[in-house]
């Protein structure tokens, strides 16, 4: 067994894993890098389509491309980068175990840094019934078999789920030929972001069909249809409405986990909400040294947002290393109010002087809405009135003076300015 | 055409065991199955519970076979190298209704001759089993009850029987049976082979198969039943096997099991349905599911739920019971009909009683000097540890990558499962040989790279390797500009 030590250990070479190890090494850190595929870049070698690095670069990237510049700058950091390393354990003194094919590696880290991206959910998760033929698959492993396989994996398509990855995957699947017969969702609302709904569906006449999903699957080879319908305000189906659509391809678009098995094998609490881990604002776990960004966190949208965050749990990572963090006080919580699903982070440390970066996301649509930050005692800010929808993450920075001199707690909340939605 | 002594038709529990049963003796055997792999028809398809034995009534052939049974596997699990838990098994009541139930399947299981059975209340159970339902009050505590994974025993059974010996046709179903004054002679769309004698293992088609020899003695009707399966991490395994008091309409009722690998079973619905071919779940199944497992492990949840399937039982109009023997005016011609459950319990024990039945038939068995009762588990990766790991990888670098994100498999393991004899050719036989694709993800991340392999291995393009059944390709071809070296 090969024994080592770096001062910031990082599982994850996506981007968000890229960025948290050049800041850690920036702060003259030793950082190892842990990848379990082949490259560097996690998902983003597999979403070839443009739109990454509009704020970072200031450019509209393809993934590849904006894994690619994060790469070159990794690999000429003076970072250790182990691929095809798979890491299958930490343990809360931050002692990490890794296998690749020279062995079983052992590597104590002065901190770590979860980065291990998201999973899809699939159709277990959301019990659709019927038969279980081949054609059936998630919208990730589909774009997995176009964009880096080459391979076929259907030709007559229909999506369940209106996740970002299910709309893309509609427009590429159409380029490349296969027929796709619409997009199902079964909430009365889209799941992903508006400009793909536009950019993806709208410009190519492919159908999206709200309120509705696909109850049963046929075929007991490969697929060959199935059947959808209407569902009620809690989501059963409406006898009645039944279509039954003849297909050889079923992707399901469904949401996105965060990859938290070696989170909660090495004690990290989870937010229920995103299945993430609670964290403080310096992206800490309740495990000390123990730090999380990007999807393991709480699944992004856009990889600008994956990569700022990433950058900050690289510092507060370095800082722990070398111990150069201040000791915080007693933390005070930031939590979800009306509408609000999750914030992240959970708490914050008061005193610090410094900013502190909320993410969240609404629990559903609000078309005339504001937000409303909140201590216990008193309302701290009102937001102007706009539109909040589930799929945008929104951020709010809550600024030294804001945080007041009591320093309480923070609720979030967003309310509506009328009686309608 | 090949001739053989024996034919076995289904490659289930059944017809492996009994090939494995056969292997011993100085006979030339060949299992034939209609699909391309062993143990895809019921035997992939239940709840692994291998039944102490009470249940059955006392005399029949149930009763007998799985006392027997059950009482094999341990020493079998390790002959051949397949995972087996004794869990024991827990039937849990509410009320004294319940208890005298259960006295009176204790009494039944003591005439059966399950050992060490006792009727335990309260603290006791909990003590047993944390997770109960507070509100049981009494149980059946039945130490010799276990789990295994169904197929697992089944690929073992197969395997030992081949390396002993005995041929092994998939693809091959048997379409029509020709008598003849020395034996049968068995029609497929692959051809045909002669044997001196049949045994008829095939499962829920096993009134088909019967008739194609002429007998017309019974039907088969399927019980559909189904079945979730929950995630390792988030549901904190059970311990023992926990069956409900059954009711007179739904059988054994809905159980919570718990696997080799850790997971949980909820099993299973029970529906009779027509088609033979329909493995399908379905909303109110899932919904009977979760409630009815709750019922004893109260915070199960939609959410822990990782997979559903289903199987179908096998029930005969030739009553409740098995319904082994020989066919009344065709010699040589056995038949083991309405194999419902504990059909995996009993399956080494009436896997002796084919073999008694075809010497009654007149087959003359002669142990062979040179057979070998062992086989060899394969690789598990996840189970080893550090050091044997790290050995492991030294030795051969395919165990050093990890394909299955979720169960831990790694590349030499699947590489295994496909050169194996007897190996895996599909996805799906991948899946069930090393794990890949069992865990949370469901094969969400490993699929692309199971096929890659398996195409490597078969020497085919991708667009042949199938999920599971003939003609079940998981891509279609390569795309537009593609082409290959
Ligand atoms: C289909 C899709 C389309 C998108 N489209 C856009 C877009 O148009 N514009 C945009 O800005 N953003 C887009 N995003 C969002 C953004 O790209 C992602 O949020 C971002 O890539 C997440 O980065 P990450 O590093 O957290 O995770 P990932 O990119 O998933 O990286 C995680 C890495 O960790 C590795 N890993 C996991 N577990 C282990 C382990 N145990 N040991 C070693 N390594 C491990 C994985 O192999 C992977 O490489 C898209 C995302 C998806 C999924
Ligand atoms: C939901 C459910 C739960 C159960 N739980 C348990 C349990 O916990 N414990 C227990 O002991 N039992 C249980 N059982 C019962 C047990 O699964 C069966 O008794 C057992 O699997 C039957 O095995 P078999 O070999 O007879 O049938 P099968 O496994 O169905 O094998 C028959 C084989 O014959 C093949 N075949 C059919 N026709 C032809 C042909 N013409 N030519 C060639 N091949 C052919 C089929 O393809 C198939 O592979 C359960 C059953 C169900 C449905």
């Amino acid at each position: 067994m090969n024994m080592m030590s770096y001062d910031v250990v990082v599982i994850g070479g996506g981007p968000a894993g890229m960025a948290a190890a050049l800041k850690s090494k920036e702060y003259g850190c030793t950082v190892a890098l842990l990848e379990r595929d082949a490259d560097l870049g996690g998902i983003l070698n597999q979403c070839i389509h443009p739109g990454f690095g509009v704020e970072y670069f200031k450019e509209e990237l393809a993934g590849p491309e904006y894994a690619g510049r994060f790469t070159d700058l990794v690999n000429s950091a003076g970072i250790d980068v182990y691929i095809q390393t798979m890491v299958t354990a930490v343990n809360p003194e931050r002692s990490v175990m890794a296998i690749n094919q020279n062995g079983v590696m052992q590597i104590s880290a002065g901190a770590v840094v979860l980065a291990m991206g998201c999973r899809e959910r699939t159709r277990g998760a959301i019990m659709i019934p019927g038969y279980r033929p081949a054609g059936v698959m998630t919208a990730g492993i589909a774009q997995r078999y176009i964009n880096i396989e080459n391979l076929k994996p259907g030709s007559k398509a229909v999506i369940v789920g209106s996740g970002d990855i299910g709309l893309i995957m509609a427009r590429r699947m159409y380029l490349e030929g296969i027929q796709v017969l619409g997009v199902y969702e079964i909430m009365p609302y889209v799941n992903g972001l508006i400009r793909n709904v536009k950019q993806c569906l709208e410009d190519f006449a492919i159908p999206l069909y709200l309120s509705e999903t696909v109850i049963d699957i046929q075929g007991k080879g490969r697929l060959s249809g199935v059947v959808t319908a209407r569902v009620d305000e809690n989501f059963r189906p409406v006898s009645g409405t039944e279509k039954h659509i003849e297909c050889d391809l079923l992707l399901l678009s469904v949401g996105l986990i965060p990859e938290n098995d070696l989170s909660v094998r090495v004690g990290v609490e989870l937010n229920t909400a995103t299945q993430g881990p609670l964290v403080n604002n310096g992206l800490e776990t309740n495990v000390p040294g123990i730090f999380a960004c990007g999807n393991v966190l709480h699944v992004h949208d856009v990889v600008d947002n994956v990569t700022r965050e990433a950058l900050k749990a690289g510092e507060q990572a370095a800082r722990y290393a070398k111990k150069t963090g201040v000791k915080p006080k007693e933390p005070r919580k930031i939590l979800a109010g009306e509408n609000i699903r999750y914030t992240v982070p959970n708490y914050y440390h008061p005193g610090a002087g410094e900013k502190v970066d909320i993410c969240f996301r609404v629990s559903r649509p609000i078309s005339d809405g504001y937000l409303v930050v909140s201590s216990p005692e008193r309302v701290i800010l009102e937001g102007k009135p706009r539109g909040f929808r589930p799929g945008e993450m929104e951020k709010f920075s809550l600024s030294p003076k804001l945080q007041g001199k009591d320093c309480s707690d923070v609720i979030l909340s967003v309310r509506r300015r009328s009686n309608g939605n | 055409m090949e001739r053989y002594d024996v034919a076995i038709i289904g490659a289930g529990i059944v017809g492996t065991a009994t090939a494995w049963k056969l292997a011993r003796y100085k006979i030339k055997t060949v299992l034939l199955e209609a699909l391309p792999d062993l143990a895809c028809g019921t035997t992939k398809a239940n709840g692994g519970i291998i039944h102490a034995g009470y249940d059955p009534k006392t005399g029949t052939l149930k009763a007998k076979l799985n006392v027997q049974g059950a009482s094999e596997y341990p020493v079998l699990a390790e002959q051949l190298g397949f995972r087996y838990k004794q869990t024991g098994s827990l039937v849990v009541g509410f009320n004294e209704q319940d208890e005298q139930y259960l006295k009176m399947e204790y009494q039944n299981g003591k005439a059966n001759g399950v050992p060490d059975l006792k009727i335990i209340y309260g603290e006791e159970i909990r003590a047993l089993e944390p997770r109960i339902n507070p509100q049981a009050t009494v149980a059946l505590h039945a130490p010799t009850a276990g789990v295994l994974d169904p197929f697992e025993a089944a690929y073992a059974f197969a395997e030992n029987a081949h390396q002993n010996g005995v041929d092994v046709y998939f693809q091959f179903k048997v379409t029509g049976i020709t008598r003849k004054s020395d034996g049968f002679v068995l029609h497929s769309s692959s051809g045909n082979v002669e044997a001196g004698m049949v045994v008829n293992a095939a499962g829920v088609y096993s009134d088909v198969v019967a008739a194609l020899a002429g007998s017309q003695d019974f039907t088969v009707t399927p019980r559909i039943g189904e079945i979730l399966v929950l995630d390792k991490e988030i549901s904190n395994p059970v311990r023992n096997v926990i069956f409900p008091i059954p009711s007179p309409t739904k059988g054994k009722g809905i159980v919570v099991i718990p696997t080799v690998s850790g997971n949980v079973l909820v099993s299973a619905t029970a529906r009779n349905i027509e088609d033979k071919e329909n493995i399908s779940t379905s909303r109110e199944g899932l919904q009977e599911l979760l409630q009815g497992g709750r019922k004893l492990v109260a915070d199960i949840s939609a959410g822990q739920v990782i997979r559903e399937f289903s199987g179908l039982r096998a029930v005969s109009s030739a009553g409740e019971d098995f319904n082994i023997g020989p066919t009344p005016g065709i010699r040589g011609f056995i038949t083991a009909g309405g194999i419902q459950s504990p059909g995996l319990a009993s399956a080494p024990a009436i896997a002796s009683l084919i073999r008694d039945c075809l010497a009654e038939e007149g087959l003359v068995l002669r142990e062979k000097p040179d057979y070998n009762p062992l086989r060899k588990a394969g690789v598990r990766f996840s189970a080893l540890s550090a050091e044997e790991q790290d050995r492991l990888i030294k030795e051969n670098p395919d165990y050093g990558q990890i394909v299955c994100r979720c169960e831990y498999v790694t590349a030499g393991e699947i590489i295994d499962a496909i050169k194996t004899p007897l190996g895996a050719t599909t996805i799906d036989g991948v899946k069930r040989r090393s794990r890949a694709g069992m865990g949370r993800c469901q094969g969400g991340f490993c699929q692309p790279r199971i096929l890659a392999i398996l195409s490597r291995y078969l020497q085919k393009p991708p667009e042949q390797i199938w999920l599971e059944y003939a003609d079940s390709p998981v891509v279609m071809g390569m795309l537009k500009g593609g082409c290959r070296q």
